[in-house]
C-alpha cells in the first residue's frame, strides 16, 4: 500500500503504522495530490479504507448552489457539509480570509465493506485551526 | 542592495505563488485503513 500511495502525483511522503492501521500522507508543495486517488489507490492495494481526514487551508466561498465550499486552489474545491462548525464559517464566505481546517473527507458507511461507487467528497470540519 | 533586490524578487515569486495557489494548500492527510496486514 505504500508503495502504492507513494506513486500517487503530489504524494511527498507515506508513514504507515502497521498496529493501529493509521497512515499519514505528506504532500508535495506542487498541489497535485487528489485526495480521491489516495481512496482508490488504497482500495486497489487490497485495504480498505475506514476514514480519511486532511487538513487544508484556503477561502469560504459559495457555489452557484448556494452551499459552502472550501476553496483550497483555483480549481480545487470541497463541499463542507452542511454542520454547525460550517454554519459558522457563513460569514467568511466571499471575503479573502484563509481558513486552515482539520474535517473528514470519508467515512465508511456503517454495515458495508467496501464503498459502492465513488461518491462526491464532502469535507466535514472538525477542527477551525487559523484564521488569517 | 543586491541583496535587497533578491529579496525583493524572491517575496514577488512567493507572493505570485501564493496568489495563483501554487503552494500546497492540502497541508495533511491522514486515514485509518482496515485489513492491512
Amino acid at each position: 500500500m505504500k508503495q502504492h500511495l507513494g506513486r500517487q502525483s503530489g504524494v511527498q511522503k507515506v508513514e504507515v503504522s502497521l498496529l493501529d492501521g493509521k497512515v499519514d500522507i505528506t504532500p508535495k508543495e506542487d498541489g497535485q495530490i487528489e485526495p480521491a486517488g489516495l481512496l482508490k489507490a488504497t482500495y486497489d492495494s487490497g485495504v480498505s479504507v475506514a476514514e480519511m481526514d486532511i487538513t487544508a487551508r484556503g477561502k469560504i466561498v459559495k457555489d452557484a448552489s448556494g452551499n459552502l465550499v472550501l476553496q483550497v486552489a483555483p480549481n480545487r474545491s470541497f463541499a463542507l457539509v452542511p454542520n454547525d462548525l460550517a454554519k459558522a464559517l457563513e460569514t467568511f464566505a466571499g471575503t479573502s480570509t484563509r481558513l486552515t481546517i482539520r474535517g473528514q473527507l470519508y467515512k465508511k458507511p456503517a454495515g458495508k465493506k467496501k464503498a459502492e461507487s465513488s461518491p462526491p467528497l464532502k469535507l466535514a470540519i472538525l477542527e477551525v485551526q487559523s484564521k488569517e | 542592495m543586491k541583496t535587497t533586490k533578491k529579496r525583493l524578487e524572491l517575496a514577488v515569486v512567493l507572493g505570485m505563488m501564493i496568489a495563483t495557489g501554487a503552494l500546497a494548500q492540502i497541508l495533511h492527510i491522514a486515514m485509518r485503513v482496515e485489513g492491512m496486514t
